[in-house]
């Protein structure tokens, strides 16, 4: 008879958690041996046992993640201390560089004037890069690299409905969050409370090459998705300077756009709803 | 870093899986069905904060990080335990079954506690892992995210250091 197996290998057995190899042997040593048999039958006895009230559990667990949460939002000023420095240089940089843009309109790749981008009060964007172990706060017209994972914080002063999607340089939309196609799901997403809101899974970077934008429209009455799509469609196609200003206020809401620039790599561009 | 809505499925995710064996594990180390119960809760709420402050990938091996996880849980409880003097540690189970050394398991958790005053956490792990768990070498580096060589150095150190006393009273649990 093999030797016998410890209690973790034996677990492992049971829930059917080992490379064949190991599956084969550990089932090979219990058909022979007596105590392995037992320990195997009171771990399957304690983990039924738990398992009569599994419901209360998890019920139990996603209640003190919640409060984990909860705790995790309380801390968040003292985590990034670092950025209550940076935010406000970050924020009267982003000023001057408007004002400049103002002074100096330029047509980008995008088909957007400078000066048409707006950046309304009511509604915050705050973009946060994952490079590697680096994380930085991604400014508008900054350059960013294949890989690099962005982290949408949205700041709305009210309940309401978000859409948010991404625009490249030859006019195709993307939609990011609900990242499911507009014509699949018209809906935006529901915003059930005003202030900070993180999106989820965070947003990667693909070697695309080119300039993009990210577009995020708040409305506090819901909309078609489809139909705003392709507003801000036509909107990037038409030569009318103040169509960027009046697409958010016909609409009812509140628009802002993030530019920025990809990584050069050769790869071919495709249609359709991607990431960026 | 991940997403709370990622963290949050993951966390559900092994809970659906491990739960009944990180029971068995706490029981096992703690002979309280309902402090064990306690300290399964642990672990996943612990797992969720370490999976919200980092972005490593989902694929990592989960069994032994959650026993990894579950033995620091179930060594603080054991202290707190033994600080507070609320629990005679001798009479702590009385559901499990009689089958495997029950004797030995008082016993070991009688000593584990003595240890604790003489052995930093990690060494501690090492133990559990090796005497209690019976994981090899390779899954206790695996566990503890430590080389192999680690653990045998350390293994090695504590026979050296506790003489026979681990062999005699931690070998046969």
């Amino acid at each position: 008879m093999s030797e016998c197996f410890g209690r973790y290998k034996l677990t492992g057995w049971v829930l059917d958690d080992l490379d064949p190899d190991s599956m084969r042997a550990v089932g090979d040593h219990l058909e022979s041996c007596e105590h392995c048999h037992r320990i195997v039958e009171e771990i399957q006895a304690n983990m039924s046992a738990y398992q009569e009230n599994d419901d209360d559990h998890l019920q139990a667990l996603q209640t003190a993640m919640e409060t984990v949460d909860r705790e995790q939002a309380g801390r968040q000023p003292a985590r990034l201390s670092g950025w209550q420095i940076w935010v406000p240089v970050a924020t009267a940089a982003l000023a001057i560089a408007v004002i400049l843009w103002q002074v100096l309109p330029q047509k980008t790749d995008l088909g957007i004037e400078d000066d048409q981008i707006q950046f309304k009060g009511s509604i915050g964007l705050q973009v946060i890069a994952q490079r590697g172990q680096r994380q930085f706060e991604v400014w508008d017209g900054q350059h960013l690299e294949p890989g690099d994972r962005l982290r949408l914080i949205v700041t709305t002063p009210s309940a309401g409905f978000l859409t948010v999607f991404s625009l490249d340089s030859q006019g195709r939309l993307s939609a990011l969050f609900p990242g499911s196609h507009p014509s699949s799901q018209p809906a935006p997403l529901h915003l059930v409370q005003p202030g900070r809101h993180e999106l989820p899974d965070a947003v990667q970077m693909d070697n695309l090459p080119g300039e993009e934008a990210l577009v995020v429209f708040f409305a506090r009455e819901s909309f078609d998705r489809q139909s705003v799509h392709q507003r801000i469609r036509s909107v990037v196609s038409s030569s009318d300077r103040d169509e960027w200003k009046r697409m958010p206020r016909e609409r009812g809401g509140s628009l802002i756009v993030l530019r920025f620039k990809k990584g050069t790599s050769p790869s071919q561009t495709e249609s359709g709803d991607q990431q960026p | 870093l991940r997403s709370v809505l990622e963290s949050r499925r993951l966390v559900e995710e092994l809970h659906k899986k491990y739960a009944g064996a990180m029971y068995d594990k706490c029981l096992y180390m703690l002979g309280d069905r309902a402090e064990a119960e306690d300290a399964v809760q642990e672990v996943f709420i612990r797992a969720y904060r370490l999976l919200l402050a980092s972005d490593e990938p989902t694929h990592f091996s989960r069994r032994p990080w959650l026993y990894r996880i579950a033995t620091f849980i179930c060594l603080h409880m054991l202290r707190t335990r033994r600080r507070k003097g609320t629990r005679p540690i001798d009479s702590a189970d009385g559901n499990q079954s009689p089958v495997v050394n029950q004797e030995n398991r008082t016993h070991y958790r009688q000593l584990l506690t003595k240890l604790q005053d003489s052995l930093d956490e990690r060494s501690l792990a090492i133990l559990i892992a090796h005497f209690i768990d019976g994981m090899t070498q390779a899954e206790i580096a695996e566990s503890l995210g430590i080389s192999r060589r680690a653990v045998v150095k350390r293994l090695a150190g504590l026979r050296r250091r506790m003489g026979e006393q681990i062999e005699s009273e931690l070998g046969h649990v």
